[in-house]
């Protein structure tokens, strides 16, 4: 039944002409159990869990202006996990779903193209699928997780619905980050490092400084490039992190799509040195700064003004796609590195007791942190393609050094 | 589970070394948490090899035989032509080999403008418009009624791709019409298809059509 179809959200516009081998654009969703994952009853909780998520039914077309969501009747087909984390999920000549599901060991992964859907969205379909599967498993009869929307709330296209079509001010443009360098693996190979924390101990060192956990985080991520940088950089382009931003917490929407948009925080070593407390004073600043709701608004404003110019509009999608593709790759210098604080993930009381944590990442051609917590376990995420992991290891020492204990997985197996 | 001393952190999994520092690790493994991924393979990498080197070898060496007998004229560009051709040919039908209905309208295109340069470079005998043309169309839109409607074969995109190949099917109309093209039979026998498939797409399948047409040109 292929009547359904969906145009792509304002920020799922990018992604199609920004993916490439280097930068999928897709990012893993796991959770970790006690028990082995049963092939079978995922493959059945999988299906049933799609049946609730209409969106993610859909493959990826080519408009002559535009790409489009048409919804297909393939179904998805659960496996052992085979490939690199974050391969490619969409290829431009065969229609297929753009998400998968794979296991291994204990693991669930959950792997999304991030045109379907942001880490609010995938979530939700992942702590669904969860749900679904312990009730298979554990034969505890069904358990809701607390995800109240209809089918079409959550197809809703939420940057659609808050666009005001004011003519905010104009876009600044963006000025360019110090860039890390250094060797790559090769075939693309995405290097995973993984620590658990724990989130109590992670919450009292950020309250030492009156700073948010999310505000802690990027600090210590912002130190440990600084400590990396050679003294020639010191100073001469600021380390910039990109921290995208949940705008469910500030306009009202259960959209399963994409409703997401990007914050800097812009860090300059001559204006405030090196030291610790300087980075989280600034930082934290920042952030409470950028998260205020008529800021968010007029970003969402200028980024869909940008989509419904009618120049825009009438272009073909053959030229879109390079000039998408630029500014996509000028737009990515203005950042050093990307933290995306997922948040906490609740699950039922019932089923707390079978799981263990939960972890996200996403593919990059930089470095890219992603943070989330589960009942009292913070996993933070590293993610880069360089073989150096030098940044990951002042982070992670940093936070041993102030009496937060890591347990580390990583995907490097040497 | 093994440990770090240098980094003060426990690490899962059976790696020797702490993947932040290198240091060698202390403890007893556990399981690993991701699989041994094997770097990729193309099966078909070496076929596909062979195949641009042999037609490069024989383009390459049609050229130096032809240097060195240049009196038999230039039969040498014909080859080169020919291998860039079947490239070109070739590339198409392998990239959208899994899009059936795709890949019938793009070679039909796709052969048929390599036709016309072939004949407009070889003196003009007006056969890439009397006859490729509209045979290469008229096939294409039967190829794709027959295997949806009759072979019942599953192609997603097959309203679109008629309306491509009825369009461009329509082209010998206005080629005739113009003086170009002089052998009316073929011409007129796809036109004449490619008019029928319209109208059958319009009455049996008008809601899709409909659909189709939306999608792909909403701006």
């Amino acid at each position: 039944m292929k009547n359904e179809w969906n145009k792509l959200d304002n920020a799922a516009k990018i992604f199609p002409a920004a993916q490439s081998k280097k930068d999928t654009q897709v990012f893993r969703f796991s959770c970790e159990l006690y028990k082995d994952i049963n092939k079978d009853l995922l493959q059945q909780a999988t299906e049933e869990t799609l049946e609730e998520f209409d969106i993610f039914k859909s493959i990826l077309r080519r408009g002559l202006f535009w790409y489009y969501l048409e919804e297909s009747d393939i179904k998805p087909v659960v496996c052992e996990e085979y490939k690199n984390p974050c391969a490619l999920i969409y290829q431009k000549n065969n229609h297929r779903l753009l998400f998968e599901v794979t296991y291994f060991g204990n693991r669930i992964n959950l792997e999304v193209f991030h045109v379907l859907t942001d880490g609010t969205g995938a979530m939700n379909f992942l702590r669904t699928l969860v749900a679904k599967y312990l009730s298979l498993t554990e034969s505890i009869g069904s358990v809701e997780v607390d995800y109240d929307a209809s089918t079409s709330q959550k197809s809703n296209d939420s940057f659609s619905k808050y666009y005001s079509g004011k003519i905010s001010s104009k876009k600044k443009f963006s000025e360019t980050a110090y860039k890390i360098t250094g060797r790559k693996y090769p075939d693309e190979k995405l290097k995973v490092i993984t620590g658990t924390v724990d989130v109590k101990k992670a919450l009292a060192e950020a309250h030492k400084y009156d700073a948010t956990l999310t505000a802690f985080l990027s600090s210590v991520l912002v130190k440990s490039i600084i400590e990396e940088m050679p003294a020639r950089s010191k100073g001469r382009k600021p380390v910039t992190i990109s921290v995208p931003v949940n705008l469910r917490n500030f306009f009202p929407s259960v959209s399963a799509r994409n409703f997401f948009c990007l914050t800097h925080v812009k860090y300059d070593i001559s204006k405030h040195g090196e030291e610790f407390e300087n980075i989280v004073e600034e930082v934290n600043s920042q952030l409470k700064d950028n998260l205020k709701a008529e800021k968010l608004l007029s970003a969402i404003d200028t980024y869909s003004a940008v989509e419904r110019n009618v120049i825009t509009r009438i272009v073909p999608l053959v030229l879109k796609d390079i000039v998408l593709r630029i500014a996509y790759r000028m737009s990515a210098k203005g950042a050093t590195a990307t933290h995306s604080n997922v948040g906490i993930v609740k699950m039922p009381d019932e089923l707390k007791e079978y799981i263990k944590c939960f972890e996200v990442y996403i593919s990059t051609d930089k470095i890219q942190l992603c943070s989330c917590s589960f009942a009292d376990k913070l996993t933070l995420g590293f993610t880069s393609q360089f073989v150096s992991s030098d940044i990951e290891m002042r982070f992670f020492r940093e936070l041993t050094k102030r009496g937060i204990d890591v347990e580390l997985t990583s995907n490097i197996q040497e | 589970m093994k440990h770090c001393d240098k980094c003060d952190i426990d690490v899962r999994g059976e790696a020797l070394r702490c993947p932040l520092c290198q240091h060698a690790l202390t403890g007893e493994g556990t399981r690993n948490e991701f699989p041994k991924v094997k770097s990729l393979y193309e099966k078909y990498n070496r076929i596909i090899k062979l195949c641009i080197l042999s037609t490069s070898a024989l383009a390459i060496i049609s050229v130096a035989v032809n240097a060195l007998i240049p009196q038999s004229g230039k039969w040498s560009l014909f080859v080169v032509f020919g291998v860039i051709c079947a490239w070109i040919t070739a590339y198409i039908c392998i990239r959208k080999w899994k899009v059936l209905s795709q890949n019938i309208t793009t070679e039909a295109v796709i052969v048929s403008v390599l036709c016309v340069i072939w004949d407009a470079f070889t003196l003009w005998h007006g056969w890439s418009v009397d006859y490729v043309i509209p045979i290469v169309f008229s096939c294409a839109l039967l190829g794709l009624f027959i295997m949806t409607k009759i072979l019942k074969i599953r192609m997603n995109d097959y309203v679109f791709s008629t309306v491509i190949c009825a369009v461009f099917g329509l082209v010998p109309l206005v080629l005739w019409l113009s003086g170009v093209t002089r052998i009316l039979i073929p011409s007129a026998i796809c036109v004449a298809l490619s008019t029928l498939s319209l109208i059958t797409l319009i009455l049996y399948d008008r809601q899709e059509l409909i659909l189709t047409l939306t999608k792909k040109f909403h701006v």
